[in-house]
């Protein structure tokens, strides 16, 4: 009989009941309650029937609740009772046979329990279920037998059920009724039990997983063993151990004293190592078993559905929403959902992200097994698609794991390619080599230096990583948001009911805007209206400061004139160009937009071989043999017809599936979002027939102009206050940029090394000025200036290309084109000799070059020109071969309608060197 | 048997109790059960396959990138159709 329990005493009737009582009293108690879950409760289909019991049936899920406490009661205060008998000495009082019975309860009150736990049928207990059965297959010639004797086959639980609610219960019953020596507890140890557990029953709920959590996790009382075998490459040493421990308190009877004290100081041991263990499993292990503080069990951390769930009274309180059940909880993904019993005729989505399709909690997280409010939105995700919160919703299994693993190294997130550039401008080492750790560029990792403060104040915000934390469409000053940044799009229903819901939070929208993978460049516009300012350029708007005549203002009250829009943005969105494997990434780290990018202006306007009468054809995909997300983007754009065949990329891995070949050859586009079916023309004849422009670029000619800030200052003011756009603090000291003129004009030309395989190429490409500027990078009050000077010019996609090309003459004799800045280059002829003068419009930079220059004229600067390696201005033979075409241009100008036709006159049809060979009597070349 | 629609050149595809991983090798096909417990893998995490239950990681050539697992995941033999480039997957 237990020495700490008197059944018949005096204590009958106290309110302090002995650990074994209480413990007793749990077993009964979570007995007694089983029996009245056993009514809901289908062994067929755990999971659903456990749901539905939550969701409908509060009377079924309180019986839960305490069946969950009792339970834990039983075990917890079966552990202290064994504890205490270890330290009585009890194992040597009584009959042997008894004690190892005893002992024996143990191993079986922890299968009551797991198998309680696998009886949920979520994604905790299928793995652990799985678990288990690897581990007792591991067991020597019985482990297949225990297995399947004790947890049956996989997907069938109807022996587990046998055994949880039967076998093991009815053992360790009879076991501690043996010894208790008594078949019922007291009446006040069963209310001492069942009082606490009643309470904490009405606000604390055992989680059921809700399978999109990647954070698995076993009970907690064997989260232990959990971390345990992590540790070892061994488990079957892991299990060896615990049935050791547990053979040991079998024997301890047959131990001498001291080998029984040293047995139990190493058995305490070893619970404090399991306590410890079960510590880090509890407290620090996250998704994909990182090591990370996480949020405490009993809190709803977003997206979390493991643990527990605290919640009021509403579970027991709220009404149940009889018209809604009577037409059934609705499963979307096989999961029933109560957040659509409330929720009820959401529309507005397209049938992939429909609610009927993936229900709430997908993307929305909280907890869809609640109907009361409160509980159902506890950790809800308001605004999902941050990419914080992502690889839960839109990057969890079946959805889109793919793509939410590129994202995050794509540069649209990382923004390498700008923390770069300001570290090496900062430095000075502008040679433009990518850094062996391309990780130390990600905009989260930014320090305190200088150069990091710098971006953190003033470009830290443009970046996919930047929370979106409120409702509304991404406007003019959106910044971040993920997933959401691009794909999320409110139309008029959507944004009407928004407004109307700001107006009237009681009633939610009932109109979702939709999440789309046609979305409009508007999407785009808030961080690309920026430094290079491509959207604004592609619809044609120039920034200008203040004196201009500015005719549109945006969000941000930066003012715009409108110079000329992009040929294709008329009918084409930043996507038409854009394959989603450049703007999500590829996986790789990226140093820089040229080499994320992959599409080329040929791809789709082909050029064609001198004298041919067709162009080249283009790299092209069937559609049977496109890739997994090419396959399913061609499929929700309704493009995956048979037979149906896509223009490639130069080099074929890309498809572009909004494009495709008909039967003659010919080649079509098809807004992604506008739908408009679009002919892509081939290259105008001259683009390959005019001789000695071989390496010169599309953009070369067809950028029709470029925003140009060729001077700004940037300082630190150390007594003016700062925002930290990462962290969103204010700090002390800020960095201010003093910008100079804006101006638009044809972009400079020059050199670009184009990698097409294993060899390189020069191609002229187009070039503005990137960072011509003084950079004061004293960051301390009453120091002395640390200024530093730089001229460094940056490659430019200016994504205002015109349908004309440039003219010879803007190339040729234009002092922007060489490289010279802005000013009048004018050729003077002097009897039989002709001279090229430059008269810079700016003066000179501390450097002694005019301010917006990138080089002298007829000068060569080859160092610290760009912040890339893979370019350079024109050489001095360069800028004099441009020049002397320039010359001849005085004369021999051809005609504007006949550029780009072929139509030229018979000196630039012929090999210009052979005519520079034998050249008229009245020609006046250039001397230099 | 599983059969799996023509697949991404470099993604990993969970259908069931099975990955698809493809990259510039080819295909290769492995039962998505962990090998050191045998609980199911079905999410990717850094480029590499992550048992939920005790961390263990594999490369997608299905070799342990990270313990506690010893040895490489289950590769299953599979067809293709050279029609449709579908997977079939016998699985025992």
């Amino acid at each position: 009989m237990c020495p700490d329990r008197h059944p018949h005493g005096p204590r009958r009737w106290s309110l302090r009941s002995s650990s074994g009582e209480i413990a007793f009293a749990g077993l009964l108690l979570a007995a007694a309650s089983g029996i009245a879950l056993a009514v809901p409760y289908d062994v067929e289909r755990p999971y659903d029937s456990l749901a539905l019991l939550l969701l409908t049936n509060p009377a079924g899920a309180f019986f839960r609740n305490l069946h969950y406490w009792t339970a834990q009661v039983f075990l917890v205060l079966t552990l202290a009772h064994t504890w205490v008998h270890l330290a009585r000495w009890t194992e040597t009082r009584v009959p042997r046979r008894v004690w190892w019975r005893t002992a024996a309860s143990l191993p079986l009150a922890g299968f009551v329990m797991l198998s309680g736990f696998m009886l949920k049928g979520d994604a905790e207990a299928q793995q652990a279920l799985r678990l288990v059965g690897s581990l007792l297959d591991l067991v020597p010639w019985l482990g297949g037998v225990l297995s399947a004797a004790l947890f049956g086959t996989e997907g069938h639980r109807q022996v587990l059920y046998v055994h949880h609610v039967a076998t093991a219960s009815l053992l360790v019953w009879l076991f501690v009724a043996e010894h208790a020596r008594a078949i019922w507890p007291r009446l006040a140890a069963i209310v001492e039990t069942l009082a606490p557990a009643t309470l904490v029953s009405l606000f604390v709920s055992p989680a059921l997983h809700d399978g999109i959590d990647p954070v698995v996790k076993g009970p907690w009382y064997f989260l232990g063993l959990q971390e345990a075998l992590h540790w070892s490459r061994w488990p079957i040493v892991v299990v060896a151990i615990g049935a050791a421990a547990v053979a040991l308190v079998a024997v301890l009877p047959r131990l001498s004293e001291p080998r029984a004290r040293a047995a139990k100081i190493g058995l305490a041991s070893a619970l404090a190592a399991y306590t410890l263990l079960s510590v880090v499993g509890v407290f620090f292990r996250g998704a994909d078993w990182s090591l990370t503080p996480s949020a405490m069990p009993w809190q709803r951390a977003a997206g979390r559905s493991s643990g527990l769930v605290v919640h009021g009274l509403g579970p027991w309180l709220a009404p149940l929403p009889e018209a809604a059940l009577a037409a059934g909880v609705p499963a979307p993904l096989g999961r029933p959902e109560g957040c659509l019993l409330c929720h009820t005729g959401v529309r507005g989505l397209s049938r992939s992200h429909s609610a009927e399709a993936v229900g709430c909690a997908s993307c929305h997280a909280g907890n869809p097994f609640s109907y009361d409010k409160d509980t159902a939105h506890a950790g809800l995700v308001l605004v999902p698609g941050n990419l914080s919160s992502a690889e839960r919703a839109c990057g969890a299994p079946g959805c889109h794991p793919s793509q939410v693993e590129r994202v995050p190294r794509s540069l649209m997130a990382t923004m390498a390619g700008i923390v770069s550039v300001d570290r090496a401008v900062w430095s000075g080492r502008v040679d433009g080599s990518p850094p062996s750790d391309t990780r130390s560029l990600h905009v989260t990792s930014l320090g305190r230096t200088g150069a990091d403060s710098h971006l953190r104040q003033l470009c830290a915000s443009c970046h996919l990583g930047a929370e979106k934390a409120a409702l509304g469409p991404n406007g003019e000053d959106a910044r971040g948001g993920g997933c959401l940044a691009c794909h999320l799009r409110y139309g008029a229903e959507s944004l009407s009911e928004l407004t109307r819901y700001r107006r009237d939070p009681a009633r939610p929208p009932g109109v979702h805007p939709d999440v789309t993978i046609a979305f409009e460049r508007a999407s785009c516009f808030g961080c690309h209206s920026r430094s290079g300012r491509i959207s604004t350029n592609y619809e044609g708007w120039h920034e200008v400061e203040g004196g201009g005549r500015p005719t549109r203002r945006l969000a941000d009250g930066r003012t715009f004139t409108f110079v000329a829009a992009d040929v294709h943005s008329r009918a084409m969105d930043c996507i038409d160009c854009h394959t989603a494997r450049e703007v999500m990434g590829d996986g790789e780290l990226r140093l820089r937009a040229h080499q994320a990018v992959r599409v080329t202006c040929e791809d789709c306007h082909r050029p064609r071989l001198a004298g041919a009468a067709d162009p080249i054809p283009p790299a092209s995909v069937p559609v049977d043999r496109l890739d997994a997300e090419s396959r399913r983007i061609a499929e929700l754009s309704g493009r995956n017809r048979p037979g149906e065949r896509f223009v490639a990329t130069a080099d074929g891995a890309d498809p572009l599936l909004n494009t495709s070949l008909d039967e003659r050859g010919g080649v079509w586009l098809v807004g992604k979002s506008s739908r408009e079916r679009l002919p892509m023309k081939p290259a105008a004849p001259a683009c390959t027939a005019l001789a000695g422009h071989a390496r010169l670029s599309c953009i070369g000619c067809h950028a029709a102009w470029a925003p140009r800030c060729p001077t700004c200052h940037t300082s630190f003011d150390p007594g003016r206050d700062g925002v930290d756009l990462l962290d969103g603090d204010t700090v002390k000291g800020a960095w201010i940029e003093a910008g100079g003129s804006f101006e638009a004009a044809p972009p400079t030309l020059g050199i670009r090394l184009v990698r097409e395989g294993r060899a390189s190429q020069e191609r002229i490409d187009t070039f503005i000025p990137g960072m011509v500027m003084t950079l004061d990078r004293n960051q301390s009050a009453g120091a002395r200036p640390d200024t530093v000077f730089r001229r460094l010019y940056a490659r430019s996609f200016s994504h205002t290309i015109g349908r004309a090309a440039r003219s010879c003459e803007s190339c040729h004799a234009d002092p922007i084109a060489l490289g010279y800045g802005a000013g009048e280059l004018r050729y003077e002829r002097d009897g039989i000799h002709g001279h090229w003068r430059f008269k810079p419009r700016f003066g000179p930079g501390p450097d002694g070059l005019p301010a917006d220059a990138w080089i002298g004229f007829l000068r060569e600067r080859t160092a610290s020109v760009s912040t890339r390696s893979d370019v350079r201005p024109f050489t001095l033979d360069e800028q004099r071969r441009i020049l002397t075409v320039g010359a001849c241009l005085t004369c021999h100008a051809p005609a504007a309608g006949d550029r780009g036709t072929g139509r030229l006159s018979s000196l630039w049809q012929r090999d210009f060197r052979a005519a520079l060979a034998r050249p008229a009597p009245r020609c006046v070349f250039p001397q230099w | 048997m599983v059969t799996i629609p023509p697949d991404s050149r470099d993604a990993v595809a969970f259908v069931d109790d099975v990955v698809v991983c493809r990259n510039e090798g080819g295909v290769q096909v492995f039962a998505a059960r962990c090998t050191h417990l045998g609980c199911r893998i079905n999410r990717v995490s850094d480029g590499l396959l992550v048992c939920p239950c005790h961390g263990s990681k594999f490369r997608i050539d299905g070799s342990v990138a990270a313990g506690p697992a010893a040895r490489p995941l289950d590769r299953l033999a599979y067809e293709i159709d050279p029609r449709t480039g579908a997977l079939t997957i016998h699985v025992s």
